[in-house]
């Protein structure tokens, strides 16, 4: 069927905005006789609180309020309630808030921070995480086994495992003891930073009597916010409002609350509204992509199929839990890599350490995961002499397939990805060998499951002009929703796209939706809306009915436009029958509902028979060379095809594809978070933390495989995060290819690469 | 947030030196600002007063072509040098190594003044003038000219006095068949400081093709930029061909002193700088032959 609306690249409907600086972000958020927030952040990673001294700091003048833990003795967390809003007596990273100012100016708040006494006893930090892990190790949090947590969270108390997730399917001892062949493979990823251009803000304006708060902040899951702001601060939701406006980026690190509590704590604490906006270096401590660890062993029989898989990771969470559990979980759907393996057996570990908060980064442990099999992929292909475009293609997951939740495959998309990447970096013939430089192809597959369960909901107005305004939760953060969703409404109704109008978040006043995080706006927002335009849609027939004097049945819809059977040569448009129903004034309200299907796992084998609404699938490939001589690495060329179901705007779909790869080159070859020993991030700024800069980018093609996904909107589903994984395995694929070396763990600098290349300098011969 | 400081702007050079004295306090020169202001964000080096020198752009901004070199002004940006023909062409090395400083915006404001008075062992234009036998004008009580290899005494710091100001800095004519080259090895491709750079000059015998004069001078190196003498006089008298660069560049990682630090490892910096000086030196004699 051909769509008017969905399918076209229409201009986002942000654009003239955003290109002209008049899009509002939390930051622009200005409130009379508002005040401003500073925190006084531990300077050590592990420590304990011996005496705090702030009077000389409250006898500034200009300076409103002065708050410690025990002024706010609350805890917050959604996944694991473990996290005091101000350190009380224990300070478990270096970054922990510690002591609160409110203050005229932000200069005053700064000069006040400095006169503020704190007495700590420093302690050792827990760095690594296989230390932490020991029984014999101390704990970060000794009260884990009382703390409140979510049912997908599994914690082992008296120790410093906050999650154990299991996945068991088949029976992988009895399947490695048949194979013809076992492979064995150890594998790393780093710290990173997300890296977002709009460093983390928050506005509260509250009031210490009523009770009322109102937040402006940058999240991206405000009614998760507010359920945490509720349950800390024990006041009831309706009377918490939170706003978001524009979101300068976030891929996942906007998450749960950031300084939401410390914001609404310092406004309460003076009942005035009061401005809280870090510095990047603070954003470095506060939210990154935790370090992880892979162990991975595969049977294989002598024709190359799979028949076992086991995996063991850590996850390296920091200080508190945030949503690190849930990573460790969600990578375990995805860590089995996208091929058929009857039997199949996970354990994740998601670990304290005294480390920066550990949260989601596109993809919730699908990055990390996916560099840890798709590596090991092209290892045993190589061990076994196969072409890893063979290996794959022999055991990828197809229709009708059971994958490692359970879950049986309805999606064919995988396939397609996978054929069409390896065509595309093979077109032309690559010169293996030019001067110092050795050149190499590779690939990376990857799928990824969404967040489940969870819920959207949405509201049209229609207007008795016949323009429509879209009340929705889901947050602009980038990525395109409003235009998507204005696609959506204009094809389902029949109006002009440039006439709907798409609103902000307010708690208050747009309906609820979970979370925008998990790829899953386009597929579960977009649903809701679908449902809400047809709610409309379905009033706009009885009114018409109505207005036109004919049974209901006699009415058909026609992009627009409302037809009478009888009287074939006559229409009628929305305007029409929307103002002549309400006279002058009025508007249609539609509803959309929208809870995909899920199953609830196993809490003991990880298996449901419906663990995600939908699945994501998408192969890269990667061309590279590499300077032998200084271990430089050039990435010539990256080709991203993913199934997207359907590409409700292709060009923003591209641009989420070249963005996530782009972004993966920064991941896999320049970016790390060092910390030094006692715990000390040294390297806080885009100075040292280096992002590929424009310089850096690379020709990107971009291949859209739309497969229809059955109940996504117009055949729609997620594109937003799978991108991102693929590109570091291609990469390291692509050296493995021109190198005979595979590198295991990242970053793949080029002090790594030069490095391998010294010490295997014989595998060197044969390239 | 920036810590607050009392910011000074004298008119003239004259101006600039009895601010200099007069001030209480500690203080610092900005030009660029683009090393400055990042320092004193970072609570490093907190003084008193900043005293700018933007408005002393008659004295201190004027890139000047003479007969015996040229004259380049403290405040000239990296841009204006690495958008001049004369340097394009006849100072190769310079730029090279101005047109690799920060980005396209950096280089707008960024000065070499500022470049070589930060005396970062990173400084990108620093190797290229210690090969081009650079001569740096300071002023003060009185005005003298010294050789550039004897400015650098550290991380970070030169032998300028609180009452000296670097006016300018004066590269001779290079003497015919000569040509230079820096090599930068960073780990992207802008917005980097070198994670070891390289810069060569040479002078070669056209009919021989043997090298009558070289030198070699690293940055990222050493405690300072360095000048790396052992290696250059290895290559004179011989003839100028690739086996007696790679020569050159391991005596060059031997007279090194680097260090390892979170951007990259003693042992890293110490193998790529054989690969950079030879690679510099190929591409020195290379544009002599062109």
């Amino acid at each position: 069927m051909a769509y008017r609306v969905v399918g076209r690249s229409v201009a986002r409907n942000d654009v003239i905005d955003k290109v002209t600086g008049r899009a509002k972000y939390a930051p622009d958020v200005v409130i009379p006789h508002m005040l401003h927030g500073k925190i006084l952040f531990s300077p050590y990673a592990s420590a304990r609180i011996i005496n705090i001294d702030t009077s000389l700091a409250k006898s500034l003048l200009g300076v409103r309020a002065v708050i410690t833990g025990k002024d706010v003795p609350y805890t917050y967390g959604s996944v694991i309630k473990d996290r005091p809003i101000f350190a009380q007596d224990v300070v478990r990273y270096q970054g922990e808030p510690i002591v609160g100012i409110v203050a005229d100016s932000e200069v005053i708040a700064e000069e006040a921070l400095n006169l503020i006494k704190i007495e700590y006893e420093e302690k050792e930090p827990i760095l690594d995480p296989f230390e932490a892990m020991k029984a014999d190790s101390s704990l970060l949090h000794a009260d884990l086994g009382s703390y409140q947590h979510n049912k997908i969270t599994y914690p082992e108390a008296e120790t410093n495992i906050c999650s154990h997730y299991k996945l068991r399917k088949g029976n992988v001892d009895d399947a490695f003891e048949k194979s013809d062949y076992i492979f064995e493979g150890e594998f790393s990823s780093q710290m990173i930073q997300h890296a977002f251009i709009e460093p983390i803000v928050a506005v509260a304006d509250a009031d210490n009597v009523t009770k009322r708060i109102t937040i402006w902040s940058t999240a991206c899951n405000p009614f998760v916010i507010r359920k945490e702001l509720s349950s800390a601060f024990n006041i009831p939701m309706g009377k918490i409002r939170m706003i978001v406006n524009n979101v300068g980026g976030s891929f996942g690190g906007k998450a749960y609350s950031k300084i939401e509590p410390h914001v609404a704590a310092l406004s309460l604490a003076c009942s005035a509204p009061v401005r809280l906006a870090l510095t990047r270096e603070e954003v470095f401590n506060l939210i990154v992509r935790g370090p992880g660890h892979f162990k991975i062993k595969t049977g294989l029989m002598k024709d190359g199929t799979i028949v076992a898989r086991k995996i063991e990771t850590v996850w390296d969470t920091g200080a508190y839990a945030e949503c690190g559990p849930v990573i460790a979980r969600n990578s375990g759907h995805t860590a089995a890599g996208p091929y058929r393996i009857p039997n199949v057996k996970i354990d994740a570990y998601c670990v304290y350490t005294n480390k920066n908060i550990a949260g989601a980064f596109r993809g919730y442990g699908v990055q990390e995961a996916t560099w840890a099999v798709e590596s090991h992929m092209d290892d045993i292909a190589r061990e076994m002499d196969i072409d890893p475009y063979d290996l794959r293609k022999k055991n990828i997951l197809h229709y009708g397939d059971e994958g490692a939740t359970g879950q049986i495959v309805e999606g064919t998309g995988l396939e397609q990805c996978l054929d069409a990447a390896w065509e595309a970096v093979n077109r032309k013939e690559i010169k293996r060998k030019s001067g110092s430089k050795l050149m190499g192809r590779g690939m990376a597959c990857v799928h990824k499951a969404t967040l489940a369960p969870s819920v959207s909901s949405a509201i049209i107005k229609l207007s008795e002009d016949g323009t429509a305004t879209l009340l929705t939760s889901t947050t602009e953060q980038g990525q395109g929703a409003t235009t998507v969703m204005a696609q959506i409404i204009a094809e389902e109704l029949g109006l002009p796209y440039e006439e709907i109008y798409v609103s902000g978040t307010d708690t208050d006043y747009t309906p609820y939706d979970t979370t925008t995080t998990a790829s899953r706006s386009t597929f579960s927002m977009g649903n809701a809306v679908l449902l809400a335009a047809r709610d409309i849609k379905e009033q706009l027939m009885i009114i018409a009915a109505e207005y036109i004097g004919v049974d209901k049945d006699e009415l058909t819809f026609e992009f627009g436009k409302i037809k009478v059977s009888s009287q074939p040569e006559k229409s009628y448009t929305i305007k029409e029958i929307v103002s002549k129903y309400y006279g002058l004034n009025g508007t249609l309200i539609g509803r959309g509902l929208y809870r995909p299907d899920s199953v609830p796992e196993d809490s003991e084998t990880g298996q449901s028979t419906k663990i995600t609404p939908f699945w994501m699938y998408g192969t890269q490939a990667a061309e590279v060379e590499i300077d032998i001589e200084t271990g430089e690495i050039n990435v010539l060329k990256l080709v991203a095809a993913h199934d997207m179901g359907s590409a409700i705007n292709p060009m923003n779909c591209r641009q989420q594809l070249e963005g996530a790869a782009l972004q993966g080159i920064g991941n896999t070859l320049y970016e790390e978070i060092k910390l030094n020993d006692k715990g000390i991030t040294v390297n806080p700024n885009f100075h040292d933390y280096k992002i590929p800069t424009a310089m850096d980018s690379v020709e990107i093609e971009s291949i859209l495989i739309e497969s229809q996904q059955k109940d996504g909107p117009y055949g729609a589903k997620g594109v937003g995060e799978p991108a991102l994984a693929p590109t570091g395995p291609a990469i390291r694929n692509a050296i493995l290819d021109a190198l005979n070396i595979g590198l295991n763990h990242l970053p793949l600098t080029q002090e790594k690469i030069l490095a391998a290349i010294e010490e295997n300098k014989e595998k060197l011969e044969g390239c | 947030m920036l810590k607050t400081f009392e910011y000074l702007q004298p008119k003239t050079l004259e101006e600039a030196l009895s601010m200099m004295k007069s001030c209480k306090g500690s203080f610092r020169l900005i030009a660029g600002g683009t090393d400055v202001i990042v320092q004193i964000r970072s609570g490093k080096t907190p003084p008193d007063y900043l005293i700018s020198l933007k408005a002393l752009n008659k004295e201190l901004g004027i890139l000047e072509e003479k007969e015996e070199g040229l004259d380049i002004g403290a405040l000239v940006t990296h841009r204006i040098l690495e958008k001049s023909p004369t340097i394009q062409k006849e100072y190769a090395a310079l730029y090279d190594g101005v047109s690799q400083v920060g980005s396209v915006q950096v280089r707008n404001v960024g000065t070499i003044g500022g470049n070589v008075c930060s005396s970062l062992p990173s400084a990108d234009s620093a190797a290229p003038l210690l090969i081009l036998g650079a001569k740096l004008n300071i002023v003060g009580d009185r005005e003298e000219s010294i050789c550039i290899e004897e400015f650098f005494t550290g991380p970070g710091e030169n032998i300028l006095k609180n009452n000296q100001i670097l006016k300018s800095i004066f590269i001779p004519k290079l003497p015919k068949n000569s040509n230079s080259a820096y090599e930068k090895l960073g780990r992207r491709k802008a917005m980097e400081i070198p994670v070891v750079g390289a810069a060569s000059y040479i002078q070669v015998d056209k009919k021989t093709g043997i090298c009558l004069d070289a030198r070699i001078a690293l940055a990222s190196s050493a405690p300072t930029p360095i000048r790396c003498y052992k290696a250059e006089q290895t290559l004179v008298g011989q003839s100028a061909e690739k086996e007696i660069f790679v020569k050159a560049g391991k005596l060059a990682a031997q007279e090194a002193n680097p260090r390892t630090s979170f951007r990259a490892t003693e042992e890293y910096r110490r193998s790529v700088i054989p690969v950079l000086v030879e690679r510099s030196l190929s591409r020195s004699l290379n544009r002599i032959k062109k």
